[in-house]
């Protein structure tokens, strides 16, 4: 059984494979690495990854993408005539991650572990693991995506003690690690971060400024579509170059603008104040000062914008690191952890250790001045513990006569309740012992090496024991349902992989068609026929050179209008 | 030595150690060995046990070095830090030499090292600068914070300090909090400290002696700390860092916890039950026809009908209802007798408090009951004089109760009042 880890991002995805002593990536069927998290339908058949996201500007109707960021939410998103939620969308690209594996390794897939953001909260960790049940697929283990990072790093350089930082700004999500590593034991010592801030925010703002730069009559109904795919364009071009110029005139977009890295930092102050606390927060809950950090390590395809260099670089009074892509840490450290569980040969001398990375407790009132108030929050399991971890509480029943006991657990850290995530609750009745007044119950709070919780009451009058199962929305699914949607997603025809690219050129080409300008257009439309013409004679080598072509034309048009 | 018990006394039993461990690398070694032969995902019991005493070891540890040797390492970084004057000499490429074992820097160290430790305000500050050597291998310069002067940050902490506890002390924090100064890594933990430190003194009370901010600490405030230091969302690292917190939080909860309160004595309501609900119902149907009647006069026939219908339906609906409130009132007398013969026979188990059976609800009950038997029953029968003789009772009753307890709210907010005042006199809030 080969260990396989699966990142599953918020943008893109990738899958790995612990092999011979060390983690490699799995190309996908167009041959690169990264799968956008992207899916489309086209009629009746499936599309995900590069096909999707190129549809994403010719068939915004019919294609979805950062569905990760509303895991376990109960938001659907209607591909063509049908509603599909973000665990279905998830469980597409998983399931084709592990058609690109199973291609490549020649072995049926079976266990995994897939990397989720150390914010994601009990909800949308049972979301994962329904979502990896539909692609028929076994999540072994949830890994932290910092964790994740810093073990493809710690993995590396075993033998030295060290204490570094991992810093991971990803599409969606902003996590902060800091991990030590000694004696081939590698210990996450503190988690925090941000669940709603990426680099798809910094997209945002972008998009919101270039609104106000279009021809008022644009500017009521802005073609978000094509502006997204721009404003991704521009934002690469400033992390290469210091400024970069758009020049763009079609039916939706007429821009002429000129925007510098400066321009562009000044649009993201909110968020970049966002990102300085969780940094803070880490460090002092792990009992470290900045400076006994030995490296910064920068994971997550989002840090490779300058201003987030240099904002770590400021924050930290270091430069940071990141000599393994960013965008494959999270994935490589994945298959490690996969091939930790599956007792490797090569990794019988290390161990992991981690913590969990919010805290978990229960509501309870408090007297103030004769009146009692509800909405406290009691932490049980306070967060950075290591996990696994199992601490218990007693609590007391409000009233001698109570007959119930109402357990509602709460993640978070606010000191109230209604500020925190609700997780579930129990009612439980609560027996009276012999002199009539009500007696008081332990509640045992268990929390796995997943993020999984689970909760415990025991009534102290008969040791009678409640099992809280946390049964919430769009979260948990049951057998049933599972079935159900896996025979929905079954309906859909999934594209044959060997046409892949040629499949990925004919998108490719009806975007750029969408983008460009009269005179181009026109071009790119007989390219479009000339491909379509070529493709049916099923001429391998002469498909392949006109694709290559095309491609070149394309990459020189792309180029053109982000300058 | 035997490895399955007394983990609490000797820690490092725990670890397979047995003698006091050299150095705290040694605690790692043994910690790591002995977490090599535990699966976390199956012995997760065994693990929290290591992991306890793993930590005990390293406090006890810690502790006694702290013991045994007088070389405290914080006395070294608060010297080398205490120059606030000499913030230049720091500046990045010297710093860089200073990593690479040059001799210069290192005899401005041990020259510090004669000063005495007189500030340690300066602890975090250039703390961070002095550790750079770390990155000697890099060729490029770190972002610069010479711009940055120590002694503004200083002049800014007495200026919040002595900040005038008003609205334009609160604008000037505001505007504090917009600036770019926020950006400066040591400039944030230290400007955390002193608008705690005065919005500390701006704490009051409210008529329940709940904690609460004063007036003039705007939403805007609270809602700018919050982005920068995460009060509301992150409670633990705030009693973390200042020990005096409690009402500070609290303060911090006064809006939350006070809608949630709100909202959730506004839910309970009154409910009169499905028997209520069918009696107001039947009610409703009388008065109707009573409006019917009115309306067709007596000089129709059909009035006659009416007038009937409706003395039957009164009679009904008073039956009806008396025969519920009856039963309420039975209740409450079975209570009551539960009460009393408790001590006879311990198997009986009161629903309600005393307090509960004996209320002014209760009164009430009474008295909507005899008021119904007075309809319910049949005229110039005895029953029915006593029914109303009751009626009387219970209104003067229920008149007087009213007015006492009237009368003593009074008493008690006025008291309440001139406690609140004398002790404002004497705390000075």
């Amino acid at each position: 059984m080969p260990h396989i880890g699966i990142d599953l991002g918020t943008t893109n995805s990738l899958i790995s494979v612990f092999e011979n002593g060390k983690p490699r990536l799995i190309k996908n069927s167009v041959g690169t690495y990264l799968t956008p998290s992207v899916v489309s339908v086209d009629r009746n058949t499936l599309l995900t990854g590069e096909v999707a996201k190129a549809r994403l500007v010719t068939h915004p109707k019919d294609t979805a993408a950062v569905f990760k960021r509303t895991m376990g939410a109960d938001k659907t998103y209607m591909l063509g005539k049908k509603a599909y939620n973000a665990i279905e969308l998830s469980a597409a690209i998983l399931r084709s991650l592990k058609t690109d594996a199973e291609a490549e390794l020649g072995t049926e897939i079976k266990d995994v572990v897939i990397s989720v953001p150390a914010y994601f909260n009990e909800l949308q960790r049972k979301a994962v693991r329904s979502a990896a049940k539909l692609a028929e697929l076994k999540a072994v283990r949830l890994i932290n995506e910092p964790t994740a990072a810093a073990l493809a790093y710690g993995f590396q350089d075993l033998e030295a003690e060290s204490s570094f930082l991992v810093f991971d700004l990803g599409g969606g999500t902003f996590d902060v690690s800091i991990m030590e590593v000694f004696e081939g034991v590698m210990e996450v010592k503190a988690t925090s971060g941000d669940a709603y801030l990426g680099g798809e925010d910094f997209t945002e703002a972008l998009i919101k400024e270039l609104i106000t730069k279009l021809p008022k009559e644009q500017q009521a109904k802005p073609d978000l579509d094509a502006l997204t795919k721009l404003a991704e364009q521009v934002k690469r071009g400033l992390t290469e170059k210091d400024s970069v110029h758009i020049n763009l005139d079609t039916q939706t977009l007429k821009l002429d603008h000129h925007l510098s890295r400066t321009d562009f930092e000044q649009l993201c102050t909110a968020l970049t104040t966002r990102l300085r606390r969780p940094i803070d927060r880490a460090i002092y809950d792990a009992g470290l000062s900045p400076d006994e950090l030995e490296k910064v390590i920068l994971v997550g395809g989002a840090t490779r914008m300058p201003l987030i260099r240099s904002l770590v670089a400021r924050q930290l009074r270091q430069f940071p690191e990141s000599h393994i892509d960013p965008d494959h840490a999270v994935a490589l450290g994945a298959a490690v952890q996969a091939g930790l569980i599956g007792k490797n040969e090569a990794l019988k001398d290390i161990v992991m250790t981690d913590v969990s990375a919010f805290t978990l407790g229960l509501e309870t009132s408090k007297e103030v001045s004769s009146t009692r108030r509800s909405g406290y929050y009691m932490p049980i399991i306070e967060r950075n513990s290591v996990v696994p971890i199992s601490r218990e509480e007693v609590v007391y029943p409000v009233h001698p006569r109570q007959e119930q006991l109402t357990i509602k657990v709460y993640q978070g850290e606010a000191p109230d309740v209604a500020s925190n995530i609700f997780l579930g609750e129990l009612t439980i009745d609560l027996p009276k012992s012999a002199d009539q007044t009500a007696e008081p119950a332990t509640v045992r709070f268990t929390y796995d090496v997943s993020g999984l919780l689970e909760v415990d009451v025991t009534t102290h009058a008969n040791n009678k024991k409640h099992s809280l199962l946390l049964k919430n929305l769009a979260g948990d699914m049951s057998e049933k349902e599972i079935e159900s949607r896996l025979s929905k997603l079954k309906k859909l025809k999934v594209h044959p992989r060997d046409d892949a690219q040629n499949l990925l050129l004919r998108a490719r080409i009806e975007q750029c068609y969408a983008m460009a300008r009269l005179d181009d257009r026109e071009q790119i439309g007989e390219m479009l026929l000339a491909f379509d013409s070529v493709l049916t004679t099923q001429n391998l080598s002469e498909i392949a050179n006109i694709a290559e072509q095309i491609s070149k034309n394309l990459d020189l048009f792309e180029a053109a209008y982000v300058q | 030595m035997c490895s399955d018990k007394s983990t609490v006394d000797w820690p490092y039993s725990a670890l397979g150690l047995s003698e006091f461990p050299k150095d705290q690398k040694e605690i790692k070694r043994a910690y790591a060995r002995k977490l090599k032969t535990i699966d976390q995902s199956t012995q997760a019991e065994e693990f929290q046990e290591l992991r306890a005493a793993f930590e005990a070891a390293k406090n006890n540890f810690a502790y006694e070095q702290g013991n045994q040797s007088d070389e405290p390492a914080p006395y070294l970084e608060a010297v080398s830090v205490s120059a606030p004057s000499t913030p230049q000499l720091i500046e990045p490429e010297e710093a860089t030499i200073h990593g690479e074992a040059d001799g210069e820097p290192l005899q401005l160290d041990q020259l510090e090292d004669e000063r005495p430790v007189s500030n340690r305000q300066f602890t975090s500050l250039e703390l961070t600068e002095l550790e750079q050597p770390a990155l000697a291998g890099h060729p490029v310069p770190l972002p610069a914070t010479d711009d940055f002067d120590p002694q503004t940050l200083y002049a800014l902490e007495s200026k919040i300090a002595d900040l005038s506890k008003d609205k334009t002390g609160v604008t000037f924090l505001l505007e504090l909090l917009g600036s770019p100064i926020m950006e400066e890594p040591e400039a944030r933990p230290r400007i955390e400290t002193a608008l705690y430190r005065y919005l500390q003194q701006c704490l009051t009370v409210d008529a329940e002696s709940h904690p609460k901010f004063r007036l003039f600490v705007s939403k805007e405030l609270l809602d700018a700390a919050e982005l920068h230091f995460n009060w509301q969302t992150d409670v633990f690292s705030l009693q973390r860092k200042f020990w005096d917190s409690e009402e500070f939080v609290a303060a911090l909860l006064y809006d939350t916890i006070q809608r949630h309160t709100q909202a959730e004595a506004e839910e309970e309501g009154y409910d009169i039950g499905p028997v209520g609900r069918a009696v107001v119902k039947l009610a409703l149907g009388g008065l109707l026809l009573n409006i019917l009647n009115m309306l067709f006069l007596s000089s129709f026939s059909a009035a006659k009908t009416i007038d009937l219908i409706v003395s039957y339906c009164t009679q009904f609906i008073a039956i009806v209802t008396s025969s519920y409130l009856i039963y309420r009132v039975g209740l409450l007398i079975w209570e009551a007798i539960k009460y009393l013969l408790k001590p006879v026979i311990p198997s009986l188990k009161p629903q309600r408090e005393w307090g509960e059976i004996l209320s002014f609800s209760s009164v009430g009950l009474l008295f909507v009951c005899a008021l119904s038997l007075r309809y319910a029953l049949p005229e110039n029968t005895e029953l029915h004089k006593y029914a109303l003789a009751t009626v009387f009772f219970l209104t003067s009753l229920m008149i007087a109760l009213v007015a006492i307890y009237f009368i003593f709210s009074v008493i008690f907010s006025l008291l309440k009042k001139i406690y609140f005042t004398g002790r404002a006199l004497f705390t000075g809030r």
